[in-house]
């Protein structure tokens, strides 16, 4: 800092008039850390001394029951016939007690400040306050000052009415700070608003004289401003709160007695015995220049590159792109192989996806057939073990022909048995239905060979028996796996099954399929009609579906009273008949219009010729 | 008074901080582009070599830093998008390393004012 700038010296009206050198303090070094901790240690010396009375808490002549008596052994008041006798004493947990800790005038109340701190820190606050960017970290308001520090001319020294104090503010930019401190102003939150300290408000300016000629009085009585002779530099004024920068107001005189008073790093100052500014321990502060000079860039190493990473491996049998790098006729291998396989290789392909799925499959039609072949070879059997074999059902009455009602009874017999029992073989008894006597054999899949056979034999007994009749063979594994069977098990078998199934019921009446069949026809050709204008899809199947339902069936019924020629004819238009419904039927699912109408159309029309078949 | 310096006077306590909950620390002093407590951003510490961008009156004002230390600048009277070309020439000029910082605050603040005067005209 070898050079000092100079500073203009603002004049009453705003406008800069001359110029006066800076004071070494200004460039002084800025040690925050001694400002805050002599900050610290000044605050505290302009404290008074308060204390809890001694005696507060002690005025008993209380003493401890002690132990034995199933009470704490805290000191008691002695006596009786009062509430106050047995009570705890002196205690801070005690009613009527001392505080914890009462506290003393003794205590150390204020702290010795080394004097070269003291200086180090009001120099340090000098020269932070001539720093604008420091100034508005404080929070002052300084946009509309020409330059920090401020330095007024003389004449402000002279000014004795706070008016003109004002009018001087605000013509060198200071009134900002002052109303900011003016409008500050505020209850102060705790208890401090009982003792005595009911306000808060920030700090103004902070103006500082040479020569009072009316200055301080004139200045005293704003809000937030403080007056201050440079004589008498404070650091609770120059850094209150122990923050750097406080906003001050210099007058020419002041700033020619800094010189003096604080002297240079050279020179030593008149006023303070031997003192000297403190140095700057850098001669250079920016660091940026310093690491960018040519000095320090010349020494240091240069910039590290950065090492180039390893690739992630690739597995080339897996990845098409790795293997293409280690071998580019991968490609065209790859490209010539699939346009050899063609088309013919991808039905082979397929063609072999199928035979392995079906090779997963069990074999169930080859063990089927297997069954089916051995079942057919023994039931040809009929030499001597004929005996053992019988012997295996446990019925021994099937080796003695009996009397063929009999045997028809105790077949029955062994048929029943066996559905309750869910037993393998069944040698099913003759029903209406097979009145011709037919032996049905069933073979279930869990049961053993043995036991069909057993049942086999007990079938060919019954034929033996009853003499000349047919068998059947039912193999129904498959149904029983499904559970089909149950069903008919629950159901009538004695009836028969077109009449289980309700379709004689249609032949019955021939007027009544007639009637029948038209009305079907007159709602498929009236009713039909407003569902599909009215696109009612859900509603127009529903109602084909029921008329359509029965239609084929009366239609059938009515064919079988025909001449063979004419009824093949009748079934030709039916299908015909059914194929139009059909396209109806999709039409409508998908509900398009135009298609419905038409096909409903097609559908009357060939159920008409259907009609005039029958006629 | 090297920026460095004044940065560590200032980081930790000055009138503009403005520290949150969950740590967040703002700045809220003219200069600072990006309202961040950083050496970088800070128009504490950068005074000597910043540029503002801030809003007033309904028009974006683009200032950088004058010879006396100070932030000087005009009203910027042109469209947002060269409102924003113009904040990061100044930026460039001054502080290459803020010229996208100079552009987004530019571009933010044109959007808020224009939203402000759409407002301002559909309540009325």
């Amino acid at each position: 800092m070898a050079s000092r700038p100079l500073v203009s010296v603002v004049g009453p009206d705003g406008a800069a008039a001359e110029q006066v050198a800076l004071p070494a303090v200004f460039v002084a070094p800025i040690r925050s850390d001694i400002v805050q901790t002599v900050h610290t240690h000044m605050a505290k010396n302009a404290r008074q001394a308060y204390a809890v009375m001694a005696k507060a808490g002690h005025q008993t002549a209380a003493e401890s029951w002690g132990t034995g008596r199933a009470v704490s052994r805290i000191p008691r008041v002695p006596g009786g016939g009062t509430h106050r006798a047995g009570q705890g004493a002196f205690g801070n947990m005690c009613r009527g007690g001392h505080m914890y800790a009462p506290t003393k005038t003794w205590r150390r109340w204020h702290r010795k400040i080394n004097v070269n701190q003291k200086r180090y820190a009001v120099v340090s606050a000098i020269a932070a306050s001539a720093l604008p960017a420091l100034v508005m970290a404080r929070g002052h308001r300084i946009d509309a000052v020409p330059e920090v520090p401020l330095v007024v001319s003389d004449a402000a020294e002279s000014i004795t009415k706070t008016k003109a104090a004002l009018e001087l503010l605000k013509s060198v930019g200071a009134l900002a700070d002052v109303e900011k401190a003016k409008d500050s102003k505020n209850l102060r939150r705790g208890k401090g608003k009982m003792r005595n300290r009911r306000y808060v408000q920030r700090k103004g300016p902070l103006v500082i004289y040479g020569n009072d000629a009316g200055i301080s009085r004139a200045f005293r009585n704003l809000p937030g401003v403080e007056v201050c002779s440079v004589d008498r530099l404070n650091l609770l004024q120059l850094a209150p709160g122990g923050h750097l920068g406080r906003f001050c107001i210099w007058t020419k005189s002041a700033v020619e007695k800094l010189e003096g008073i604080f002297g240079t790093t050279e020179t030593a100052s008149t006023q303070k015995k031997g003192y000297k500014l403190p140095r700057h321990i850098m001669a250079n502060g920016d660091l940026a220049r310093l690491i960018n000079s040519d000095e320090v860039q010349s020494v240091v190493k240069p910039q590290k590159e950065a090492g180039a990473r390893a690739p992630l491996k690739k597995n080339p049998l897996r990845n098409l792109g790795a293997l293409l790098k280690l071998n580019p006729y991968a490609k065209n291998a790859r490209r010539a192989q699939l346009l050899a396989q063609g088309k013919a290789g991808r039905e082979e392909k397929v063609a072999a996806a199928r035979k392995a799925k079906a090779a997963g499959r069990p074999a169930v039609k080859k063990v089927s057939k297997a069954f089916y072949g051995t079942m057919i070879t023994d039931s040809d059997y009929v030499g001597e073990d004929y005996e053992v074999f019988s012997s295996w059902l446990g019925q021994t009455h099937f080796s003695q022909p009996p009397q063929p009602t009999h045997t028809l009874a105790n077949m029955q017999t062994v048929a029943s048995k066996a559905f309750v029992s869910g037993q393998a073989v069944r040698a099913a008894a003759p029903t209406p239905r097979a009145a011709r006597c037919a032996v049905i054999v069933r073979a279930s899949a869990e049961e053993s060979r043995r036991a069909v056979l057993g049942g086999l034999l007990a079938g060919v007994a019954a034929l033996t028996a009853s003499s000349a009749q047919a068998m059947d063979l039912i193999d129904d594994r498959a149904v029983r796996s499904k559970g089909f069977d149950i069903i008919y098990e629950a159901r009538d078998l004695d009836l028969p099954q077109a009449q289980r199934d309700g379709l004689t019921e249609a032949r019955k009446d021939l007027a009544l399929v007639k009637a029948r069949i038209a009305e079907s026809e007159k709602r498929i050709d009236s009713g039909l009609e407003a569902f599909v204008s009215k696109a009612y899809w859900t509603e127009g199947r529903n109602e084909l579906r029921r008329q359509v339902g029965t239609l084929r069936f009366d239609i059938n019924a009515l064919a079988d009273t025909l001449p063979k020629a004419a009824k093949k004819d009748v079934l030709a238009a039916k299908k015909d008949f059914l194929a139009a419904v059909d396209k109806l039927d999709y039409a409508m699912r998908k509900k398009n219009q135009a298609d419905a109408t038409k096909a409903l159309e097609a559908t009357k029309q060939s159920l008409d010729a259907v009609l005039a078949k029958l006629a | 008074m090297s920026s460095q310096l004044v940065w560590e006077l200032v980081k930790n306590n000055n009138a503009f901080l403005r520290k949150s909950v969950n740590h967040t620390v703002f700045s809220a002093e003219p200069g600072n582009l990006a309202n961040k407590s950083s050496y970088k951003y800070s128009g504490l510490a950068n005074l000597a070599k910043t540029v503002d961008v801030s809003a007033a009156e309904g028009a974006v004002v683009i200032a950088k830093s004058s010879k006396k230390g100070k932030l000087a600048g005009s009203v910027c009277k042109k469209n947002a998008r060269r409102t924003n070309h113009a904040a990061g020439a100044e930026a460039a000029s001054v502080r290459p390393d803020l010229k996208r910082a100079a552009q987004a605050r530019a571009a933010a603040l044109s959007k808020g004012i224009r939203t402000a005067k759409a407002a301002a005209a559909g309540s009325q």
